[in-house]
């Protein structure tokens, strides 16, 4: 889902992602929270993350609303629109992450020489989440191909569902295990890179603007406003 | 020399309760010796889930490393005992291309994929780059195609071109050839045969399609039933390919109805497509196209990997849309669910029941058609079994079947053969004659398939789709 090869560096993309989720959280019920969303909005928009923002909004707006929903059942609504942002502030932390190709990730892990188990598990959550969805979509319409609808049929319509799910994700766990085997993925052994991913100019100015925002929020929020 | 691979005495169990004496134990293979020089080219063949992939993954370790099993016995590779090397260390000595190449992609990136074994095997970046362009032109596969988006086929030569990157001098591939389309076939065997002619590979292929191969293999391994008490699967050794081809390859199908071209015209149309585009980001599978079918036709589908066979069966089942142009069908959106059947080329995604014999008669409009294939597909013996515990092959002629019970007006088969041995083929083949035969001849079938045993069989109309722009 990456936009451009190596837009921003890999492990700089992750660290502002968990800084933007949990800032995102603490400063949820502020109420200057829309203007530090719009901020970083903007800045990833900046440095050209708009396709991933673009294939993003649609499930972070049915998610929030979903929450806010749940949420209006028991809460005012401050509650409802707290909830809506956090699901936003999620998102936005998202949208730096799942921009990352997964090989950039290993090679900055390995230039840094971090342990490659740390490695071998991001690599295989972040395929195997990609992978989830694609079986699911196929899952839905061999359901549809064999004639079974919800509505008429929901216990059947849940054994289609979720048997073969759980057959198709038991026996990729076993492949993507044999593949990385057997394709000489090892702990112990250090490898090499095919390409080096340094730090760029763009990385030292998107570094340099995301903390500039994030000390000012931090600033404001410490400031009691 | 000493041989490539040595196998003595080895022995394979899925039985393995603690406890259980040798002779309590159901056998997959007993007591199997064989040897493998360096750069010979061995095609082992056999029926569908007689054990070849068990006794390719007991060479590579991934049983017992990988995957439970009991074991005996010895394996050598280039003279040294592997049965305490783990499949970590077995890698640098043994290439492996598995089936189900699907489940073994990690990356988004073709390059990515290709490059990454050898990053792990710490080649150098100028070597990778070389080897890389190379895999890439023999493939045919685009450096940034990312790897969602490619068909069943190239996602096999991806992972074909990810093991030969490695280098290692023994390769081994079950049945990598399975997607695969003619021109791609070829190549692979030819690179295959020169790896082993020129640099001394050895390689050991498993293969169903075994007249493609037995030009390419110096020697035949074929898997045939053991007389051992309790195991099921012997190996026979052919050092004569031209003997084994006359014996192996000169069955005549006498149970395959061919079909007759003569067939009464009917001019209701079923599936029309006008001036059809399809897009994956920015290639276009499909760029004006304009095709029907009509009651009745039987098409076979044609064409390279990843020029956009499954697509269209996706288009015309209301799966995908189209980016432009129209598709228009005889039946209504329900219509289709109850007259139209489906065979995907996975079966996995079509079984759910608890046993196979309510899988068979879940949709199924009669019972003695049912009773019929059961007969014809040898499943008496599985009724009472869950059906993903069957074998692939066995899976594949169930999920087949099930369809067909629903005796459909159209019936889509996409890739139907897949993993088959010729027996099974032709099992399945005779299906669709009865199910021609009961539908009086209106059925209308259209079919993906690479196999040149079957496509004859499949249809009397080709339409040959080729890459577009």
């Amino acid at each position: 889902m990456c936009d451009t090869k190596n837009n921003i560096h890999p492990i700089l993309s992750l660290i502002c992602s968990l800084l933007l989720f949990v800032a995102g959280l603490l400063f949820v019920k502020k109420d200057w929270f829309w203007i530090f969303a719009a901020s970083f909005l903007l800045l990833i928009l900046l440095f050209r993350f708009e396709k991933t923002i673009i294939k993003t909004a649609p499930f972070i707006l049915v998610f929030g609303a979903l929450m806010a929903i749940l949420t209006a059942i028991n809460g005012d609504c401050f509650d409802v629109l707290y909830s809506f942002y956090r699901v936003l502030a999620l998102g936005l932390a998202a949208v730096l992450s799942i921009s990352i190709r997964p090989i950039s990730l290993v090679r900055s892990f390995n230039q840094l020489k971090i342990p490659r188990w740390i490695n071998l598990g991001l690599l295989i959550v972040i395929r195997f989440m990609q992978i989830f969805r694609e079986e699911i979509i196929q899952i839905r319409q061999a359901i549809v191909l064999r004639g079974i609808r919800f509505a008429k049929t929901p216990i059947l319509w849940g054994r289609a569902f979720f048997i073969p799910l759980i057959i198709r994700v038991l026996s990729i766990s076993e492949g993507l295990a044999t593949s990385l085997e057997t394709r000489a993925f090892s702990t112990e052994l250090e490898g090499s890179s095919y390409e080096v991913i340094y730090f760029e100019k763009r990385d030292f100015l998107f570094s340099f603007l995301f903390l500039s925002c994030l000390i000012f929020f931090i600033c404001l929020f410490m400031g009691g406003c | 020399m000493g041989a490539a691979i040595e196998v003595k005495n080895l022995s394979l169990s899925y039985d393995f309760l603690e406890g259980k004496s040798d002779e309590e134990r159901s056998w997959i293979f007993k007591n199997l010796n064989f040897q493998v020089n360096a750069g010979e080219f061995i095609l082992l063949t056999g029926a569908s889930g007689c054990g070849k992939s068990s006794l390719m993954n007991a060479i590579n370790g991934v049983i017992p490393n990988l995957k439970k099993a009991h074991i005996k016995g010895s394996v050598y590779i280039q003279e040294k005992d592997m049965s305490e090397t783990s499949v970590r260390e077995r890698t640098k000595l043994v290439g492996c291309v598995f089936q189900n190449p699907r489940e073994q992609i990690i990356f988004d990136e073709v390059s990515d994929e290709i490059v990454f074994p050898m990053e792990n095997l710490g080649k150098t970046p100028q070597k990778m780059r070389k080897t890389l362009e190379k895999l890439l032109k023999m493939t045919g596969l685009a450096k940034n195609a990312k790897t969602a988006t490619l068909s069943g086929g190239e996602k096999q030569k991806l992972m074909t071109a990810c093991t030969l990157g490695m280098e290692q001098k023994i390769l081994i591939l079950d049945e990598p050839l399975a997607n695969m389309d003619a021109r791609s076939t070829e190549e692979l065997l030819e690179l295959l045969k020169k790896l082993s002619e020129e640099e001394r590979y050895t390689i050991i292929l498993v293969e169903h399609r075994q007249e493609m191969v037995l030009p390419y293999a110096d020697r035949v391994f074929s898997c045939v039933k053991s007389d051992l008490e309790n195991a099921d699967m012997k190996i026979e050794v052919w050092e004569d390919v031209e003997a084994y081809r006359e014996q192996a390859c000169s069955v005549p199908q006498e149970n395959v109805e061919i079909i007759k071209p003569e067939k009464e015209n009917n001019e209701e149309v079923l599936f029309q497509a006008e001036n059809l585009d399809f897009r994956i980001g920015d290639r276009f599978l499909f760029k004006n196209f304009s095709w029907q079918v009509k009651r009745g036709e039987e098409w076979v589908v044609l064409g390279d990997n990843g020029c956009g066979k499954t697509t269209l069966f996706k288009l015309l089942n209301d799966f995908e849309k189209p980016t432009a142009g129209h598709i228009s069908s005889f039946y209504n959106k329900n219509e289709k669910r109850k007259k139209v059947g489906y065979v995907l080329q996975n079966p996995d995604y079509q079984l759910f029941m608890p046993r196979v014999k309510d899988e068979l008669n879940l949709n199924a409009k009669s019972k003695d058609f049912v009773a019929e294939l059961i007969k014809l597909f040898r499943l008496e013996d599985t009724l009472e079994r869950h059906p993903l515990s069957l074998s692939e092959g066995q899976k594949r002629k169930l999920g087949f079947a099930c369809i067909i019970a629903n005796e459909p007006e159209v019936l889509f088969l996409d890739e139907p053969t897949v993993g088959l041995d010729t027996e099974s083929v032709e099992q399945l083949l005779y299906a669709l004659a009865l199910l021609r035969e009961k539908s009086q001849k209106d059925l209308t079938v259209i079919s993906i398939s690479h196999d040149k045993r079957a496509i004859p069989y499949l249809g009397n109309r080709f339409l040959r789709l080729s890459k577009s722009v």
